[in-house]
């Protein structure tokens, strides 16, 4: 399946916009670990504008922003 | 004793007296210093009838255990007393470099009551303390009466000072440190501008501080600062300041928009962040005294409307405030609007705010131009934000400036009409820049809970919810969702106990987040000298809460207080939030009993208070 994954905020950091081919089953959990972003931070996955558990299974086709909550006062 | 030094200035301004009081050991022990060491000097001799602005009012600064140290976070300070905005007790927290100087001038406070018959200025120069005419400083703006306090007592003093929002009695008015480290919330400014008292100056001749363990304090002061300094978050916030990230709050909705009435804006992320101010205007990065972590803004606007010089820049809050809260994506006018405030001595917070607040009213024809002097209140109208309503606040100016200057509790109650429901505040304190229905709902309950209102930095659970707090030593073991209601309470309880230690330590947030449990311990036990354990020091901050509920409790504040407004709990409007509601009350109740607190009162049972040494306090409630 083809999935589209977009960095926001300081994420860029670690990859920029791109398409990945993928087997079926993949989830943002495994995206976050595949795109070597460090554990400590508080990753939220937002699949077609909605925010999804990490664990969830991504479809074909899903526009995926790895965004992480890490914000100022 | 160690570290602390037991004395406090006491100054009554009435009669220009001046006298030292020692501090018992043991107030240190149970209240840590800074904002519980201030509640505690307060519940014993204050008095809860006095009104915020009047001259019997008591005012308090107070350093941690740990201001002066060469660490990180370490030298913050506070200010205490009745809120003139809230009518309740608050305190506001400032970094910078006041807190180190007061304390290696001897002193771990200053407490003031009184009124000066013309306006002055305290002198603190080691054990010589003097009040000192201010007549020629009265009437200007901060930045000014800095530098001429800095000529007139060399560049090496310190100071703080109001601006003309105080000296008006504006009840959001700040008091700046340095001209631009602010204890900005709660209006301590015109508490002092009640007084007649424009500023305080310290300067010390020496450097020094007594430990009980310095060799273990420099032991573990070489492992903190590189660890605080080189931290993720850290470098974030030296490289492009506390808006680092607001992007991670943009696409969560997190960052709320017009009033709160959006959690979504296609461009905002972009336009407000902090690399955009840093690729715009940075010039400099500064810090607060002995902290490597540098997130401090120094920007100027070369041209434009809002073209500046080079002086102090925006926090995320005021970012947010002057920016999208407002309706306005404009990084330079929130610049602009960041300098007035600070050269007003006005809480850029409650002041946006409170003109968001406007701004809708207005809209909604809630507020007419025959309420605003013919001035016509818009969405992103940064002109007249920045040229009318920010002077007309300040000075009181005209029937908007009364009204505005007042806060958004009381310019809603003037105006009627339901008005109170799209406010966003809970126990008349403003709301700060994260919207828990898009940032977490845990801090829907925190706000709440908060005892100066809604708050972000009473405790941590903004960073909680984000995952940036690891507590294992003291049973935190929660995985949060920030937009569930699992776990929270529990959470809250443990943020609210940390949060309280941190703002009695007068210890920065940013920093303080890679201190783990055995070295907040170890800082406790080798700088004052506690001997405690981690059970002693969470005790310490449950007591310190405790002590600050039953103060608000004879201040009139039950639990139907500890709320928020209609307008910050009804399901975001759109964005990724969008419908989802938070289960507040749920939340409340569980908190409630996990605190042992009374559904009613609000304020914890005779036997929570016997547990935590509050037998005496409790006495006086129950």
């Amino acid at each position: 399946m083809k999935i589209k994954v977009r960095p926001v905020g300081i994420i860029k950091k670690y990859f920029t916009e791109h398409e990945l081919e993928s087997a079926d089953g993949l989830t943002p959990e495994q995206l976050i670990s595949d795109l070597k972003i460090p554990v400590k931070l508080k990753m939220v996955s937002i699949v077609n504008g909605k925010s999804i558990p990490l664990k969830n299974k991504l479809k074909d086709g899903d526009e995926v922003i790895l965004v992480t909550l890490l914000t100022g006062g | 004793m160690n570290a602390n030094t037991g004395k406090i200035i006491r100054l009554d301004l009435n009669a220009s007296a001046i006298s030292i009081e020692m501090l018992p050991e043991d107030d240190y022990r149970n209240f840590v210093g800074g904002s519980g060491l201030a509640a505690k000097y307060f519940w014993d001799k204050g008095d809860f009838n006095t009104d915020a602005l009047s001259p019997e009012a008591m005012l308090i600064f107070m350093n941690g255990p740990f201001s002066g140290l060469k660490l990180s976070g370490a030298s913050r300070n506070s200010v205490a007393g009745r809120s003139p905005l809230t009518g309740h007790w608050s305190d506001s927290s400032c970094g910078g470099y006041f807190a180190p100087e007061l304390r290696f001038a001897g002193y771990d406070g200053i407490v003031l009551t009184g009124k000066s018959p013309k306006p002055s200025v305290l002198l603190i120069e080691d054990d010589k303390i003097s009040i000192v005419d201010g007549t020629e400083y009265w009437g200007k703006g901060i930045e000014e009466v800095t530098k001429e306090l800095k000529n007139k007592y060399g560049k090496t003093c310190r100071t703080v000072v109001i601006g003309p929002a105080g000296e008006n009695l504006v009840k959001f008015a700040a008091i700046l440190n340095e001209g631009h480290h602010a204890f900005g919330r709660t209006g301590f400014g015109a508490v002092m501008g009640s007084k007649n008292l424009k500023a305080i100056v310290v300067k010390a001749a020496k450097k020094e501080m007594t430990l009980a363990n310095p060799e273990k304090f420099e032991e573990l002061r070489k492992v903190l600062n590189p660890k605080m300094k080189e931290a993720l978050a850290a470098s974030l916030l030296h490289e492009n300041g506390t808006a680092a990230n607001l992007e991670g709050g943009a696409f969560t909705g997190d960052v709320p928009i017009k009033n709160f009435t959006s959690n979504s804006w296609e461009g905002m992320a972009d336009a407000l962040t902090g690399s955009t101010l840093s690729e715009k205007y940075l010039t400099k990065r500064t810090s607060c005294a002995y902290c490597g972590i540098a997130c401090k803004r120094v920007v100027e606007v070369k041209e434009g409307p809002w073209a500046i010089p080079e002086g102090s820049g925006p926090e995320y809050e005021t970012i947010v405030s002057y920016g999208a809260l407002i309706g306005s994506l404009d990084l330079a006018a929130v610049c602009k609007a960041n300098r007035i405030c600070n050269d007003m001595g006005i809480d850029t917070r409650s002041s946006g705010v409170t003109i968001a607040w406007a701004m809708e009213a207005f809209e909604r024809g809630d507020l007419t131009e025959a309420d605003t002097d013919g001035v016509k209140l818009l969405w992103g109208d940064m002109e007249t934000v920045i040229n009318v309503v920010l002077p007309k606040m300040a000075k009181r100016e005209g029937k908007l400036g009364a009204l505005l200057a007042e806060g958004s509790v009381s310019a809603a109650g003037k105006i009627g009409k339901d008005s109170i429901n799209y406010t966003t505040q809970s126990k008349g304190l403003e709301a700060p820049m994260h919207d828990p229905r898009g940032g977490g709902h845990g801090m829907a309950l925190t706000y709440a809970m908060s005892p100066r209102g809604a708050c972000h930095v009473a405790d941590p659970m903004l960073f909680v919810e984000m995952g940036a707090c690891f507590w294992p030593e003291i049973g935190f073991e929660f995985v949060l969702e920030p937009k569930t209601d699992e776990n929270k309470p529990e959470a809250a309880v443990m943020s609210i106990e940390m949060g309280a230690l941190e703002n009695s330590a007068c210890f920065c947030q940013f920093a303080d987040r890679e201190v783990s449990i055995p070295e907040w311990l170890e800082l406790f036990n080798t700088v004052p000298g506690y001997n405690w354990e981690a059970k002693d020091m969470m005790k310490a901050g449950r007591r310190i809460f405790f002590l600050k509920r039953l103060m608000n409790y004879r201040y009139g504040l039950t639990a139907k207080d500890d709320d928020l407004t209609p307008r910050m709990l009804e399901p975001a409007r759109d964005g990724e939030p969008e419908g989802v509601e938070i289960n507040f009350t749920g939340m409340k109740e569980r908190f409630y009993t996990l605190m042992d607190m009374d559904s009613e009162k609000g304020i914890p049972s005779k036997t929570a208070l016997d547990e935590y040494n509050l037998s005496e306090e409790a006495a006086r409630v129950w």
